[in-house]
């Protein structure tokens, strides 16, 4: 291995660090976002209820699965930026190939899912907090306090991996767009109307989606699914970037 | 097909984010080239920043109580008998004390005695009557079976209380006035739910409540003739 070529390896490793330094600015919006889920959570996530003899019963919920929602759209929306020009730029500095591009990017995205998952898991505190102490909100039933910490470290790596999962297909969408910015166009359109289409004949691919990863009770599954849809994305974002680099 | 736009609410809030990340994300990279700023420095101050808010929480709601409320209790669905049942088959006196919420005894010397409710319909509270000895005294006795949500929480204690009222000739089960009881909770978020046997969606299925049951069991003397108001079930 001579100089002019190093390995894979160390120009991703490179690229990685510098990518972790560089787009630190990625994790505002993320401030930004959860701090509004918290605020939109403080309404109650959910509710049930019912008739009680001649009264009646309700139970509001509160916790931060709206912020986790947020987060993996964070997730989704941070992938596609970071096909985008403006940071494409960036790794013009470096001896670099789009397969070692894409798996510094990868490794990025990650590294950004790691910090919003655990972030978004650790919200759901400060909305107890918040509520608790600042609100005087006097909770009633805590459904979760007897879950085990194995049971919750699952969560967290569980909220990671949705967050990546949202990036895998945002960096999808990113690498279709930087292909041909027509499909800024075309995704929407194909994606909506094809769920209304589908709807239509009573078919809706978003509630067997939710089931397959979120209702999935087995980690391992789990584990396997979300690795295996977000390697398959990735590998297809990667097969699209290289295209690219031949049409150029 | 019509639509309201309430429907579009969702759409237009993530539309909103989206816009939202986009618009931040691009201005803090503009000002990095535009102005020279140091975003990344910032940006890394603001992420440790909230770590260190959010970690202070964490340690902090471990001292929000469980449940601050007092008069609720934890109970178990079981060891609860089934009142319709016992009162039916004449097995009132099998009934454990302490699901008996009241007693009331009226001496009365009249040959009439009119039944009746007061206050509204009697909403699933059976009434059963019991003829006794002539010389005895009329009897009324409240049982309830405790009224439990998510498994083990008892909200008897907020029920509101029926009474049992001797006016003239008319022995009246009087209903309490209705109340919309509220009540607040944390979950568990949807990852964290999902791996343990507590499924998230768990607090709307059917297990979540379970109903108690409320009887009044009414012992009159045979020898007084009772007219049971119209509409009103008596077993």
């Amino acid at each position: 291995m001579s100089l002019a070529m190093p390995g894979l390896a160390s120009i991703v490793k490179k690229q990685y660090a510098f990518k972790l330094k560089a787009y630190m600015g990625v994790f505002t919006p993320l401030i930004v976002l959860q701090l509004t889920g918290i605020l939109f959570s403080m309404n109650g996530v959910g509710s049930t209820g019912g008739g009680l003899f001649n009264s009646s019963f309700q139970v509001n919920y509160y916790s931060a699965d709206l912020v986790i929602a947020f987060t993996i759209l964070w997730g989704f929306i941070n992938a596609i930026l970071i096909t985008t020009k403006d940071y494409k730029e960036d790794d013009f500095s470096f001896v670099t190939n789009r397969l070692s591009n894409n798996l510094a990017n990868v490794l990025f995205l990650f590294t950004a899912s790691f910090i919003g998952g655990i972030t978004a898991i650790l919200t759901g505190y400060l909305l107890r907090v918040l509520m608790y102490f600042v609100f005087d909100f006097e909770p009633a039933i805590d459904v979760g306090l007897d879950v085990d910490p194995p049971g919750f470290v699952l969560g967290i790596f569980a909220a990671i991996l949705f967050v990546f999962l949202g990036s895998s297909f945002g960096y999808l969408v990113g690498s279709l767009v930087q292909l041909h910015k027509i499909f800024i166009a075309i995704l929407p359109v194909v994606i909506i109307g094809s769920l209304l289409f589908l709807g239509r004949d009573q078919i809706y691919p978003l509630l067997w989606i939710g089931e397959f990863y979120f209702q999935e009770s087995s980690f391992l599954l789990f584990l396997g699914k979300i690795f295996v849809t977000a390697g398959l994305v990735f590998a297809a974002s990667s097969l699209l970037s290289n295209r690219q680099e031949v049409r150029k | 097909m019509s639509f309201s736009i309430q429907v579009f609410f969702p759409i237009i809030i993530m539309l909103l984010l989206v816009l939202l990340i986009i618009i931040i994300a691009i201005s803090t990279y503009k000002m990095k080239n535009r102005f020279g700023w140091n975003t990344e420095r910032s940006s890394r101050w603001l992420l440790s920043g909230y770590m260190v808010v959010l970690l202070v929480a964490a340690g902090l709601a471990f001292f929000i109580p469980d449940q601050t409320d007092s008069k609720l209790q934890t109970a178990t669905i079981d060891d609860v008998p089934n009142l319709r049942n016992a009162a039916a088959n004449g097995n009132v006196a099998s009934i454990d004390s302490r699901f008996i919420e009241k007693k009331w005894k009226f001496s009365y010397g009249e040959a009439k005695l009119q039944l009746k409710t007061r206050g509204g319909e009697l909403n699933g509270i059976a009434v059963f009557v019991e003829k006794v000895s002539a010389d005895a005294k009329i009897e009324a006795i409240h049982y309830q079976t405790p009224t439990i949500i998510n498994r083990s929480i008892d909200i008897t204690a907020y029920i509101p209380r029926l009474n049992v009222d001797l006016t003239g000739d008319v022995l009246a089960v009087e209903l309490p006035e209705p109340v919309d009881l509220k009540f607040s909770g944390f979950t568990r978020e949807f990852p964290i739910a999902q791996f343990t046997n507590r499924k998230w969606e768990k607090w709307m299925d059917d297990s979540f409540l379970h109903r108690g049951e409320q009887i009044v069991y009414l012992r009159i003397p045979d020898d007084i003739a009772l007219s049971i108001e119209q509409g009103m079930v008596v077993e």
